[in-house]
């Protein structure tokens, strides 16, 4: 059975996104753990991560991040903040990483203090529509 | 989605799409649509319905005569194939209704296990919210709703069948439980849009 190149891409970036993660946290698709890697392909160019724990926004995993998409120029990575403790008094927020560049919608205001700082190499201010 | 909703919703997209629709839309709509949004995807569509200058797939596959952007079926050249995993096999394109982390390692049969493999709404190439968290609440729900199931039917997952697998399937399309229906809704809302973008009015892949 053959598929194409689309789905190929998705399944290799898809490894090496579980690859890298998996060495700072726990996955967990139902809230419990540190991140969730959403396993569906949509048939779009992008994966997607629900971040519960803000330390995997740091940004030298970020960085990590973006490396893996160097080969794969018309993909992106988008991390969506989920803090169950702040399901509801949080706005929706996240990262948009591409190879060149990285769409940061974060609002640090609401982190806590240790997290207010972090800034990305190349990045810009924008929203998940840019 | 079931293939009656499938074929629903493409009747009604068919039926109510008028062949000159592109002339109820005022020439300058750009200066009032948000470029990339939804709707400006569809008055493109709407623009170039019946644009004789624009490719289709050429005749001899399955989706032969249909609008393509660069002549290609489905966007990708078929010739840029690869083999992958068993595991990539059986994924599907789309969003899984019984999410593959609630089944995955289950000791299913095999039988059982390829109902929920296929039980994908297909490829649905939209952006959607990209932000939100409402896969993991979904996740959340069918988990709470998969196990009373099992409890209330007896299920062993070893021992379920494919037809309780299709009634638990069933179930959750018809999950009153917010997070669960007003997830799907937003599946079916993509599901229409892509189709109206790009005119692909097929079923799973």
């Amino acid at each position: 059975m053959t598929i194409d190149k689309q789905e190929r891409d998705w399944e290799l970036i898809y490894g090496e996104i579980s690859r890298t993660l998996e060495r700072f946290g726990k996955e967990d698709a139902f809230g419990k753990g540190d991140y969730w890697l959403v396993d569906d392909n949509w048939g779009n160019h992008q994966q997607k991560i629900e971040v519960q724990n803000l330390s995997l926004i740091k940004p030298q995993i970020v960085k990590l991040l973006q490396k893996i998409l160097a080969p794969y120029q018309d993909w992106e990575i988008v991390v969506a903040i989920d803090v169950l403790d702040h399901k509801t008094d949080w706005p929706a927020m996240g990262l948009v990483i591409r190879s060149n560049e990285i769409i940061d919608g974060l609002q640090r205001q609401y982190f806590p203090t240790e997290f207010q700082n972090f800034e990305y190499e190349g990045s810009r201010r924008g929203t998940d529509r840019d | 989605m079931s293939a009656f909703k499938n074929a629903y919703l493409e009747h009604q997209i068919k039926r109510w799409m008028a062949s000159n629709a592109h002339h109820f839309v005022r020439p300058d709509w750009r200066r009032h649509v948000q470029p990339g949004s939804d709707l400006a995807s569809v008055f493109e569509l709407y623009e170039r319905k019946y644009s004789p200058d624009q490719p289709r797939v050429p005749a001899g596959s399955h989706e032969g005569g249909q609008w393509t952007n660069d002549g290609s079926a489905s966007g990708a050249s078929r010739n840029e194939t690869t083999e992958l995993s068993a595991q990539s096999r059986q994924r599907g394109k789309g969003h899984h209704e019984l999410p593959q982390a609630l089944y995955r390692n289950l000791p299913l049969p095999e039988e059982t296990r390829k109902v929920f493999d296929k039980a994908t709404t297909g490829p649905i190439p939209s952006r959607g919210h990209q932000w939100d968290n409402t896969h993991r609440e979904y996740n959340d729900a069918v988990r709470k709703l998969m196990n009373d199931f099992m409890a209330e039917n007896n299920i062993q997952p070893e021992q379920m069948t494919p037809e309780q697998a299709q009634s638990l399937l069933k179930a959750v399309r018809e999950s009153p439980e917010p997070r669960i229906s007003n997830y799907n809704k937003g599946i079916r809302m993509l599901q229409f849009l892509y189709r109206l973008r790009t005119g692909v009015f097929r079923g799973n892949e």
